[in-house]
Parts: C-alpha cells; structure tokens; sequence
C-alpha cells in the first residue's frame, strides 16, 4: 500500500510539472503575442495617423510618429535660368518600345499624379493602313521655340538657358492658352484639388520638382526632372524604362545615355538611326528625338495587352 | 512512461509552438544580397561600394538605412573592426579606406581582405561578404603622335611593377558617366601600356575635356580610375535664345518692335482720350456767354 | 406731324416701370443669382464643375465671350460709322447701339474672368504681364474700347441731361443727377465746339478700336496651328461676323423698346426697313468670309483641316453647323430681299434668329477644333472626347447674358433711348424752343 501511494506521489509530482510546464509555456507564448500586439497598440495609441502615398503610388495611413519630414534639396541655382553651359536633349528608340508603361508608372508616383491624365503618354500610332503600327512615348518636347511660352500672359511658364520649359504654379492663372497653342497636347489642367497626400502638399515648392505640390486651377506637364539632374541623376523615365527606349543628356557634350547607364555619341545616333522630331514642319524646334521603329527589337503585338486607351493613371482609392 | 504517452502529443504541440514562434521571428527577417567593389579613385581616395538588395513583396527592392560594419583582415583570419556605415536611399554604401598600407617591398604582392558584415539587424538577417584585392596604380597622359592626339595609360603594380594582360576601358568623362573612346576595351601590353589615338575633336566646356581610363572590376586588383583633363576639345558655345529678346523671352526681354509700336498705338489712342475726358471737365467749367 | 418741342421731350423722357418691366428685371435677377451660386460653387471647387477637360479646354464661356466682344462692335457700327459717312437716318438708333455696345463689353470682361482657373490671380495680368502674348493685347484693347464706348455714350447724353433737369419726369433727386451729369451743359458756342469736335474725334478713334478689338480676339485663336483656327482669315471674318450679331441685336433692342415705350413716331417702319437691308448686306459680306473659311481647306482636304471639316458638315456638329449658317445667314438674307420681310416684327423675328444663329456660329468656331488635336486622344477617360456643358456653366453663361440685358434694362430706365437734342435738331424744333424762351 505504502509503495503504490509513493507511485502516485511521483506521479501527482510529474502531473503538477507538465501541467504547470503546458500552462507556462501557453502563457510565454500568448504573453509574447500580447506584449507585441498591446505594444505597438500603444504607441500608435499616442499618435496621430498621417496620409501618405506609398512606394507604389497608393495612399495610405501611417502613424506620425514615424513620418520625418525630409527637407528637400535646395538647388543652388536660379530655377529660372538652368543649369549654364547645358542644353538637355532626349532620345526616344520607337524601335524598342514595347509599351510597358514603366516610364509612365515612375513618373506619376514621382510626380504625385493623381489626375486622370498622365505627363508622359504612350500613343499607339498608325500613320495609314500600310504602314507600321508603332508604340510612342510623348511627353513635353522642351521646343526651342515653345509656342506655349510665347501665349503666356502672364510669363508662367518660361524656357530656361539649360533648354528646360518648366510652369510656375505659384503664377498661372489658369486661362488654358497654352495648352491651345501645344500641338503635342502635352499640358494637363488640374480641374480641382489634386489631393496628392501630405508628403507632396507639405513640401516646400520649387518649379524644378513640377507637381510637388500640384495647385487647383493651374497647369502641369512633364518638367524634364531638373531635380534629378541636380543630383546628376537621370530623369525618372529613363531610369524606369526596362528596355533602354529612353536616352538623355547634353547636347552641348554630345552625349545622351540611357538608363542601363550607357552613353553614346549624340550626333552619331541621330545620323546612323536616322532620328526625327515630331511635327517637325510647325517649327516649334522639339529637344526630344526620335529613333524610327525599324529593325524592331520587339513586335507592335507584344504591347497590344498593355494598352489601356482610358487610363494613364492609375486609380487608387482617393480620400 | 505510460505518463509520456499520455503527454506527449500536447507536449510536442507545445514544443512546436514555441519553437514555430521562433523562427517565425527569425524568419521574418529578409536576406540581403550585398556585392562589393574595391574602387580606387587615383589622386583622391581608395573606398569599397556595398550594394545591398532583397527580394521583396513585389521583386527586388533596395535596402536602405541597411548599417554594415566593415572589417580589415590582419594575420589571418583576425580582424579589425573599421568602423560602419549606412545605405542610403538607393541602398548603395561607401567606405572610404586609408591607409592601405604597402607591405615591405618583397615580390610578393600583399593581398587586402575586407569583410563587411550585417550583424544584429532587426529586418536582416546576419550576414557576411568579403573581397580581397591587390593594390595597383594606373596613370593617364596625353601624347602627341604625328599631329594626333593620343591618350597613353600605365598601369603598374604595388611594387612598381607594370602589369600586363589587363583591360583598361577609355572613355570621356559626362554629365552621365563615361562616353567611350574607341574600342571597348584595350590590353595593356608587357610595359602596362595602351595607346588610344583620338580621331575626333570632341566638344567640352571652354574646350577642356576630361579623359578617364577604368580598370573595371579586376579579380586582382578592382577597380581603378584615373582621370586628366587636357584643352584638346571645341569650346562650347551657349546657342540658347534666354538672353535675346524673342518672342518667348519673359517680359523684361520683349522684343524691340512689340516695345515700341503697340506702346505708340497706346498712346496714341489713350493721350486723345485722355484729353476727350479732359473736355468734358472743360465743358463742365465753361461759363455759358451771355446772349 | 405738327409735333411741338414739348411734346418729343415728353415722348423720349425715360419712364418708371410699369409691371411688365419689373417683372422683367425681376426675371434677370434671378437668373443672375442662380449664376452667382454656381459660380461660388465652381470658384471653391475649380473649372472641374464644367465640361471642360483636358482636350476640350476651352468652352461656352469662351464662346459666349467672344460673342460679346462681336456685339459689342455694334457701337463704332452705328454710332461712329454711319454717322461719320453723314447717315440722318441712324440718328435715333445711336443710343441704342451705345448702350448694347457698353453692356456688352462689360460682361465680354467678366466672362473672361469666369474662365479663369486661378481668378484671385488677377493682377498678375498686370504684375508680369508680356507684351507676347495675345491676352494681354486683348485686356488692352478691351479696357481701351469699354472707355472709349462709354464715352462716345456719355457725350451726347449732355445735351439730353440738361433737359430732362429741366423737363424731365422723375423725382427731384434724379432730376438733380441729371443736372450734375449735365456738366453745366448750357449749349453755347463754345461748349458746343468741343462738344462736336470730341463727338467727332471719338466717332473717327472707335472705328480702328473696334476692329482692333476683334481681330485679337480672333487672334487668341488664329496664333494657335490647330485646324480650323490656323487661318489668315480669322481677323476680317471674325469682324464681318460681329457687325452681322450687332447689327440684329440693335434691330431686336430697337423693336422692343419701339413697342414698349410707343417710339413710333421715331424709330419708324422706315428705320425697320433701312436696317433690314444694312443686315442683308452684312450678312452676305459674312456668308464670302464663311466661304472662303471652309470651301477653300475643303478643296484641299489636308489631313487633319479634312477631319475638321467632315465633323462640321455631317458628323457630330453638322446639325449646329448648318443650323447656324442657314438659319442664321442665310434665311435671313432670303426673307429680308422682301421689302415685307423689312416690316418691323418679321425683321424682329429675322434679326432674333440671327442673333441665336450668331451665338451657336461662335460655339461651332472654338469646340469642334479641340476635339481634334494632332496626336490622338488616349489615356483618358472616354466623356473626355466629348464636350458638352453642365447645367452650372449653362446657369453661368445664361447669368452673363442676362447681365449684359440688365444693363441694357438699367440704362434704358434712366436715359433716353432716342437722343433728344438731336433729335429735336433734326426735325427743326430747337428754333422755337429758342423763340418761346428768349
């Protein structure tokens, strides 16, 4: 009798301590779980959420305690004038085009676009029935003789020494005579409040950031990304572009590159690929050329899926 | 044992609860993908360029504010700890290096290894990426060769030595990188030479242009640069219209003619009306004559 | 016809309003106030209230505005025209065109206005203003022409002033307005010398304004390469235009004002039919300059003129386009060949469809165009190919016209319509006057 009570002792004993052992462990794990839920909880608790548009253009909600408000580069020269002793030219290769729309992408969400109406737009053009369908990014030609800044009343929009057409948004009054005069139809009109999100409304505004913050009642286009060659940095295009369709530099150096990084001879290029500008009978003397899409690296086909004819943004849930 | 049978099913259950809680949390955490490249600017400074990624929600993103601390293997595998430093934005680093330090002059080239480890990081995981390289220099002139230019490159080893079978790249220095000179590549004969004869006057500010000749990414020696600027090239001239008066010139520079003849119009119209308002003022004080 | 000289004071004096004119100035302010809410409303949320979009970027307002710039060139017609070229008849009809003239201009100023995307920016107009652009030649010409109407308006009101102080109907508070408006006008020699000699120097200055006036306005487009914009013949076809719209507002003002206030004995069938054939004339002087604007591209059919033209004659604004030229030229040239059709109330009739005719003629010149650029419109929603306006800016624009008839309607209470000095002059009773007063 005495040994099947001790039995049971050591049994009772080893009960006890798997019991207390399940019930130790359930609470270590749940306790972990608690203090990671209670404790972000309570920091956010603390705060204020703030809006923001994400890295891939959606708008969303963020705890303002982990927002820093980065001060935006001050570019050490007039915005005005440019850069001196540069004259920023752009290459487009139709030859590569396969509508991918990244160009398109990077631009809105670097630009805070929330418009119906890209900056960069890539047509789908057709000459005639005989002749070769092709892809064609057009954004702002930059002409040498603009004929938007020629019917600004009011000098809001300007050409810079550097070849750049930029807009003063601080200036425009809106009256829409530029985007009549712009045979490209590359000027967009903010109809009403472009709730872009604190980031780009918070921002200090230069016109070399161009949308940075966008204002009801004026008008934008694509500004060439000053603010990047300030930091000597290809335009957001060019960058995006997975299939090198996009070339820029400086004519005066006789050199665009891509954005794999490659640099060829400008004057070479134009010649041996037999590069054009766009409307060139109208005079307007357009700084961006064109590579004829001939000896195709891609079929007109492959883009065909891509092709959205009434979107060049893309919606996200707005406020 | 009867009592082990009896528990061991909610005892495993328990074990692998704690246990999937743990690597949870560890695997939570991304595996970076660093790559390293010695760089060796000449007549400025030597550094190592970490680039860092990691496969993301949406493909391969850059890791930014990524802290690596970077460490100089001394004797075999002991090392020093160097310092540290952060990826920017882009998730690309720079580690500036001094003192290499030249081994004492034997035959034998000195290998340097560098370590740069992520250690302790709450979204990466540990990890680590050496690189080992020799010291090397790479000097860069300008030549005359029967009125024509070219550009002559040495490349030589710690020791003084030339060094021969590699291939330097030559180019132009732009506002984007390099605009290549010639082939793609030229090999450095049993002097440490080549030779680039430049065919074409190339444009450059105040017709001084900037050459480079790269060694790029050697198994040996890692990349070096090295640079001259020579004023060999067409000046620049600035062919853009902002300082003539144009019709596209901001308000202070109106062409002369828009200056003069709406302003004469103006005026022509306005001094009449000025004075036709005038006269109504006179009319209002003229005294009626008596009849 | 043995009319004394009190008698045509009396006859021409401005009257209080009878029912029928508040109710009808009642039915303008509510009009306007409806516009005045949209526009707060379009002011707080932006342009995105109307139609308008990134293609179609300019609308009705545009329209309506040039419209009102072509309306207002009625003043220099009759007023400085006809009287330079020594025309008696057009004498009592002077006012009327003044006052249209005047109205006009003002609200082409305001619609303007109302078309800006940033109006509190304003005086940027005049801050940065360039002399390159086309705008700013038209804010020139405009302020130059509303002071030049409004003058050439108040110059022959002296005389009348001073009458009604002394003859006039109303209140002793108005009469006293009068008086001071007067200026002291007492008649003598030497006012009356400048009185003729500035008539004179305005009557020459308006004429070259007026055409400056809208051939800039036609040049807000014709600066522009868009088909159907990109052409010289803009300036002269857009004034031929304005005389046409001018011409029969004054008829249709004149046949109201004739009934309403029993102008029989001055504004006479007579007047009806000498502006009936004024109107044919400069309704076929327009009808060249329209075929000259659209036969010619058509002969030659160059891509994007050919787009253009086949959406006028049978695509989407034929029913617009033909409405307008036949409706609004041509008919009226047709019926008023008729010396019947010259009689008051079917030239009233006449003159209202061209007035409608030119109004639409304006809508078909600046929207069609801007439904064709030169590249092709995608990458927007599909309403964007599309202009058609909202009830807001229809409320607006429908605001600015009844604010132009409400000047119109203001100025007509307070001053006479038929000018009573010249008229007297002209039938001969100023020497009596001067017999019984002396």
């Amino acid at each position: 009798m005495e040994e099947i009570k001790k039995d049971n002792t050591r049994r009772d004993f080893i009960d006890k301590g798997i019991k207390i052992g399940k019930i130790g462990a359930l609470l270590s794990v749940g306790g972990l779980a608690v203090v990671k839920i209670f404790g972000s909880k309570a920091n956010a608790a603390d705060n204020d959420m703030v809006e923001l548009m994400s890295t891939d253009g959606t708008l969303i909600q963020v705890p303002a305690s982990e927002v820093t408000q980065v001060p935006e580069n001050k570019p050490a020269y007039d915005p005005r004038e440019g850069f001196h002793n540069r004259k920023f030219v752009m290459v487009v290769d139709l030859a590569k085009c396969r509508n991918a729309k990244k160009c398109q992408s990077s631009c809105n969400k670097n630009h805070y676009i929330t418009g119906d109406n890209a900056w960069i737009k890539i047509y789908k053009m057709q000459e005639t029935e005989k002749t070769a369908p092709y892809w064609q990014p057009t954004l702002c030609q930059h002409c040498d003789h603009p004929p938007c800044v020629k019917v600004c009343p009011v000098d809001a929009t300007f050409k810079r020494r550097d070849g750049i057409v930029l807009i003063d948004n601080n200036r425009c009054i809106g009256c829409r005579f530029c985007m009549a005069a712009c045979p490209y139809s590359v000027r967009i009109f903010n109809w009403s409040d472009p709730w872009q999100g604190e980031t780009a409304e918070n921002t200090e505004y230069n016109p070399d950031h161009a949308g940075v913050p966008s204002q009801q009642g004026t008008v934008d286009k694509c500004d060439f990304c000053p603010h990047m060659i300030d930091k000597g940095e290809l335009p957001h295009c060019v960058s995006a572009c997975p299939n090198d369709v996009f070339s820029f530099g400086d004519m005066y150096e006789d050199t665009v590159t891509n954005g794999s990084g490659q640099s060829v001879q400008l004057s070479k290029l134009l010649k041996d690929r037999a590069g054009y500008r766009l409307m060139e009978s109208l005079g307007t003397e357009p700084s961006v050329y064109y590579l004829p899409p001939s000896d195709r690296v891609v079929d007109f086909e492959e883009g065909v899926s891509n092709y959205t004819e009434f979107e060049s943004v893309e919606k996200t849930d707005k406020p | 044992m009867k009592y082990y049978s009896k528990y061991r099913t909610p005892l495993l259950s328990i074990l692998l609860i704690c246990l999937s809680t743990l690597t949870y949390s560890q695997n939570k955490k991304y595996k970076a993908r660093v790559s390293l490249e010695y760089i060796k600017v000449m007549d400025q400074e030597s550094y190592i360029a970490i680039s860092a990624k990691y496969k993301g929600e949406e493909g391969f993103e850059q890791a930014s504010n990524l802290q690596f601390t970077i460490y100089k293997e001394v004797l075999e595998d002991s090392l020093v700890s160097l310092g540290q430093v952060e990826t920017n934005d882009d998730g690309k680093a720079k580690f500036v290096l001094k003192d290499i330090g030249l081994d004492n002059q034997t035959d034998t080239l000195a290998i340097h290894t560098y370590l740069v480890a992520i250690e302790d990081n709450e979204k990466f995981r540990d990890a680590k990426k050496s690189i080992s390289f020799s010291e090397a220099s790479l000097t860069i002139g300008l030549e005359m060769v029967d009125s024509t230019y070219q550009i002559s490159a040495v490349l030589t080893d710690a020791v003084g030595r030339p060094v021969q079978g590699e291939y330097l790249k030559v180019g132009l220095k732009r506002l984007y990188g390099m605009l290549q000179t010639g082939k793609d590549n030229y090999e450095t004969n049993e002097d440490g030479t080549i030779l680039v004869s430049l065919d074409e006057r190339m444009p450059g500010i105040n017709g001084n242009l900037t050459y480079q000749v790269l060694l790029k990414e050697s198994d040996t020696y890692g990349t070096i640069k090295a640079q001259i600027i020579v004023p060999i090239g067409t000046p620049i001239e600035d062919e853009s219209s902002f300082d003539e008066r144009t019709m596209w010139s901001p308000p202070s520079k109106t062409p002369f003619y828009l200056l003069l003849f709406p302003n004469l119009m103006i005026l022509g119209v306005w001094i009449p009306l000025i004075l036709l308002t005038f006269n109504l003022y006179r009319i209002s004080k003229s005294k009626a004559k008596n009849t | 016809m043995n009319q004394t000289y009190d008698q045509l004071v009396d006859d021409l004096s401005p009257k209080k309003f009878g029912w029928k004119g508040k109710i009808w100035t009642a039915f303008l302010v509510f009009v306007i106030l409806l516009g005045v809410y949209s526009y707060i409303q379009q002011f707080r949320e932006g342009l995105i209230v109307t139609g308008m979009r990134d293609y179609a970027l300019w609308g009705v307002y545009i329209s309506n505005f040039v419209f009102f710039v072509a309306i207002s060139l009625v003043g220099s017609l009759v007023t400085a025209i006809l009287r330079l070229s020594g025309v008696q008849w057009s004498t009592p009809l002077t006012r009327i065109a003044e006052i249209i003239a005047v109205a006009a201009i003002i609200m082409a100023g305001l619609t303007i206005i109302i078309d800006m995307g940033r109006p509190d920016r304003m005086l940027n107009l005049f801050m940065h203003g360039r002399l390159q652009s086309p705008i700013i030649w038209d804010v020139i010409v405009i302020t130059t022409y509303l002071f030049i109407s409004v003058l050439l308006l108040y110059y022959p009101l002296l005389p009348d002033f001073s009458i009604l102080k002394k003859r006039g109907q109303g209140s002793l508070r108005l009469r006293e307005w009068y008086g001071k408006l007067s200026l002291n006008w007492s008649g003598d020699s030497k006012q009356h010398k400048i009185y003729t000699q500035s008539i004179k120097l305005l009557s020459v200055m308006i004429i070259p304004v007026a055409f400056a006036i809208h051939t800039v306005t036609a040049w807000l487009f014709a600066t522009t390469y868009r088909p159907g914009w990109d052409s010289t013949n803009f300036g002269p076809y857009f004034i031929a235009g304005a005389f046409v719209a001018g011409a029969g507002a004054v008829i249709a003002v004149m046949y109201v004002l004739r009934k309403t206030y029993q102008l029989e004995n001055y504004i006479t069938d007579e007047h009806f039919d000498k502006m009936g054939k004024m109107l044919v004339l400069l309704c076929l002087v327009y009808l060249y300059f329209n075929i000259n604007e659209y036969l010619i591209p058509t002969y030659k059919s160059t891509e994007e003129e050919a787009v253009h033209l086949q959406s006028l004659f049978t695509g989407e604004y034929a029913a617009l386009f033909w409405t307008a030229i036949v409706g609004g030229l041509v008919l009226p040239v047709i019926a008023l060949l008729f010396p019947k059709g010259r009689k008051p109330l079917p030239l009233f009739i006449v003159a209202i469809a061209v007035v409608l005719g030119a109004w639409w003629k304006r809508y078909i010149i600046v929207i069609p165009t801007l439904s064709h650029p030169f590249l092709p419109i995608q990458g927007v929603p599909e309403s964007w190919r599309h202009y058609s306006p909202t009830w807001m800016e229809w409320s607006i624009t429908l605001a600015t016209l009844a604010g132009a008839l409400l000047i119109i309607t203001l100025l007509v209470r307070f001053l006479p319509i038929v000018p009573i000095q010249e008229t007297a002059e002209e039938k001969g009773l100023l020497e009596m006057t001067k017999i019984t007063e002396s």
